[in-house]
């Protein structure tokens, strides 16, 4: 082995020069920037854009605080069963602008265009709620709707906490029944499926678009400074006093560190955005990205998951990349200009996409072959592998031998960076494609 | 220390574009390795600096197989190239740094680079020190200029910042290709200047060029190349030398085309009674002299000179052209 070829002399200066320039380059400075005022600003605007929702859905069936023509309710409650005004869920909403007059007689001939009598009673069968509007009365059918519904469902709720019934029983009762046919065997697994691989689906999505995310931003910018060497004529100079795989090596750690501070920068601004919306914007209630999150299980999923999970997943996100990176770098250096490399980053790209598809629909198949398969392919294996190992899906062997297959594939791409990377960098004549690449190993 | 080349050999396919280039330097000086274009000097160049695999031969350092890794090489490649948008201050330390040279010590030199090359005004816009109004005169506040990147320069300014960036190191061997090409007169005289300095420091200098005036001017050995081979070697002056001196500048004050012709002596050039003649040998530019002097002619000039650098590139390479020419007409016809 060439030991000028495979070393790594150079790989510092690379690497701090390419970050430098990175930062000093006002487009990827302006993008980090950008990415970070969007993820502070997200929480706040989530909160406002997801409160418009709501006053959307105030519009459900034509009713609107705006536009509600009702203005008075009289409540004549003589069931026995209290229900206070506070009760009602839309009161805060729909009817902020209604006056609720309880215990206040009125006379039904005596209504107004915009008031309503509510009178509960007790009958023979049980319970009766009326809404009694004028003759004259500008009140529609879907507020009377709504009135009704809101204090029914206070009324029912009520009565039975009033006879003892706690919120639990009471959760309980209100709860859904789901079925399912199971066989033995799933049957007496399922009694034993963890937190963790209740999880799954959570977690391998998350994890599938964290890896897809950390490729896809870095590949543009790899190849980009890669055909920047080329086309400057600077790989003969550089050559000189660089080894060819630290002179790649160098440009994909610094490319990872930019990447990996735009995601970690997002996701703390994020988390800070979001934590500020709920203190004191929405004062302790659930903001709309906490929603979100809780509806993704992105709360449990860090619930679940213990450290050594931590660093199995982030180790295979550092093979995915390493190996997709260094694919993207020879393939970039073979381009001459600048507009060759959209070309050359859709391989890297659809490779990507795979091990996304795949690690997002495998984990809705309940077939271990699929598992095990899924797990051995290169580079989608990184996308696969290590969520199935942590919620059981496959087993210890299965696992090593994925992690194996990845690392392999890894120090293959990095025996072909040596092989070939310097030649085609120096390379004069036409652009070389995949095929005239594997000639060059030959030589 | 010395720099052995050994048959030096390059093959794409079927096609032998260097073949068996050989040279020796035993001493500090200037190598010059000449040729027409496409002959093979820049990859035989890639090739000893171990950028290009060789097919063939050998490159030693001190007896020592080259390695640039560990040998301190200074080049200037043919192909012109800075990063256009990064500054050009970053481009020369990081191209340092790789060469091992950091700190205080990057800044002494590239400070000493920079002044000889007379590039101060792009790699120091704002001035070494803090500019300042001589004493007692009002200081007026100075826009401070922006870092010039190399796209800001023009193509003779980029080729001296890179010869700056090859000489940063201090190398001991100094491969420069093509380093006066795109130089106008004056920025030629400060490359000349600095070549002068790198062989009275000692340094092994191998240099490829067109210019053959320049080449004249530094170079003790040659190598031209012609069609991947090499059709001359050696020493400059020994060459010139076998050659003989054939070259005959005669400035007289009355037409003198008779003498000329009746000696059967060519005439290259004729202009105003000064003539530029090709001769056989002394002997016959001596008989021309005894004949004008015989004749009262009053001679002004009579300068006998062996064949320039660029008259015998010229006929060698035509030489191997016809050679080659021939092989090829030859092949043809056993096919």
């Amino acid at each position: 082995m060439n030991k000028k070829t495979y070393g790594l002399k150079g790989l510092g200066e690379v690497f701090r020069f390419t970050l430098v320039q990175t930062f000093k380059n006002k487009a990827y400075l302006s993008s980090l920037i950008l990415m970070l005022v969007m993820s502070i600003l997200s929480g706040p605007y989530m909160y406002f854009a997801g409160s418009v929702g709501e006053k959307a859905g105030e519009k459900i069936g034509s009713v609107s605080a705006e536009d509600l023509k009702m203005t008075d309710v009289y409540v004549n409650n003589t069931s026995g069963v209290k229900v206070a005004v506070e009760d009602l869920v839309s009161v805060d909403s729909i009817f902020e602008n209604v006056k609720f007059h309880e215990n206040e007689a009125k006379n039904e001939a005596d209504l107004l265009a915009g008031e309503v009598i509510l009178d509960v009673a007790t009958t023979a069968e049980g319970y009766q709620i009326d809404a009694i509007i004028g003759n004259e009365s500008e009140i529609n059918e879907s507020e009377l709707d709504l009135l009704l519904s809101d204090y029914k469902y206070a009324f029912d709720y009520n009565r039975k906490t009033a006879v003892g019934l706690d919120e639990e029983i009471i959760s309980m009762v209100y709860s859904s029944v789901d079925s399912r046919v199971d066989t033995e065997k799933e049957y007496n697994e399922s009694q034993n499926y963890s937190a963790v691989y209740n999880a799954r689906s959570g977690i391998e999505m998350a994890y599938c678009f964290i890896l897809m995310l950390v490729i896809t931003l870095s590949a543009s910018f790899i190849a980009m400074s890669v055909v920047e060497e080329r086309a400057s004529k600077l790989a003969e100079t550089l050559l000189m006093s660089v080894d060819p795989v630290a002179l790649l090596m160098g440009k994909i750690l610094a490319m990872m560190c930019y990447t990996l501070l735009m995601i970690v920068g997002m996701v703390t601004g994020f988390l800070i955005s979001n934590a500020f919306t709920s203190t004191f914007i929405i004062k302790g209630k659930q903001g709309a990205a906490a929603k979100m999150a809780s509806a993704l299980n992105l709360d449990t999923i860090f619930a679940v998951l213990s450290p050594l999970n931590i660093v199995i997943l982030v180790s295979f996100i550092l093979l995915a990349y390493l190996a997709c990176s260094v694919l993207t770098g020879i393939l970039a250096s073979s381009c001459s200009r600048q507009e060759e490399v959209g070309g050359t980053i859709s391989g890297t790209t659809t490779i990507t996409m795979i091990g996304y598809f795949v690690g997002i629909f495998s984990m809705q198949i309940d077939k271990e072959i699929v598992h095990i398969v899924s797990a051995l392919v290169p580079v989608v294996g990184c996308f696969t592998s290590p969520v199935n190992y942590i919620v059981g899906n496959i087993n210890l062997g299965i696992f090593l031998l994925s992690l194996l297959i990845q690392l392999v594939t890894v120090v293959f791409m990095m025996w072909l960076c040596g092989k070939v990377y310097k030649k085609v960098l120096v390379h004069e004549g036409k652009s070389l494609k995949l095929f005239d690449l594997f000639g060059l190993m030959k030589k | 220390m010395s720099l052995e080349v050994k048959n030096l050999v390059k093959r794409y396919g079927n096609k032998t574009v260097v073949d068996n280039i050989s040279f020796t330097m035993e001493k500090p000086g200037v190598y010059a390795l000449l040729g027409t274009n496409g002959a093979g000097k820049t990859t035989t160049i890639r090739m000893l600096l171990g950028i290009l695999d060789k097919d063939g031969g050998e490159v030693l350092w001190n007896g020592k197989p080259l390695n640039v890794a560990t040998c301190n090489v200074g080049y200037l490649a043919e192909e012109r190239g800075l990063y256009p948008k990064y500054t050009l201050m970053d481009q020369i330390r990081y191209f340092a740094a790789l060469r091992g040279v950091t700190g205080s010590e990057a800044t002494k030199r590239i400070h000493y680079w920079s002044d000889r090359l007379k590039l101060d005004e792009y790699l120091y816009p704002n001035g070494k020190k803090a500019v300042n109004a001589s004493a007692g005169a009002r200081r007026m506040p100075v826009k401070k200029q922006k870092p010039m990147k190399a796209d800001q320069l023009s193509k003779g300014n980029q080729q001296k910042i890179q010869l700056l960036i090859a000489l940063l190191s201090n190398p001991d061997l100094v491969v420069l290709d093509e380093p006066f090409s795109g130089l106008d007169p004056v920025n030629t005289d400060i490359l000349k200047d600095v070549v002068r300095e790198l062989i009275a420091n000692g340094k092994y200098i191998i240099m490829s060029s067109h210019q053959m005036e320049a080449v004249e001017e530094f170079c003790t050995d040659i190598t031209i190349m012609a069609r991947s081979k090499a059709v001359v070697k050696g020493n400059l002056n020994d060459i010139k030398k076998g050659y003989g001196r054939v070259n005959l500048e005669l400035k007289v004050e009355e037409n003198v085309d008779e003498f000329i012709k009746k000696h059967g002596i060519e005439i290259l050039s004729v202009k105003e009674n000064e003539y530029k003649l090709r001769v056989t040998g002394d002997e016959q530019a001596n008989n021309l002299l005894k004949d004008l002097l015989s004749a009262g002619i009053n001679i002004v000039t009579f300068d006998l000179k062996e064949l320039s650098l660029h008259e015998i590139f010229v006929k060698e390479v035509q030489a191997r052209e016809e050679l080659f020419q021939k092989e090829e007409a030859a092949k043809e016809e056993i096919k």
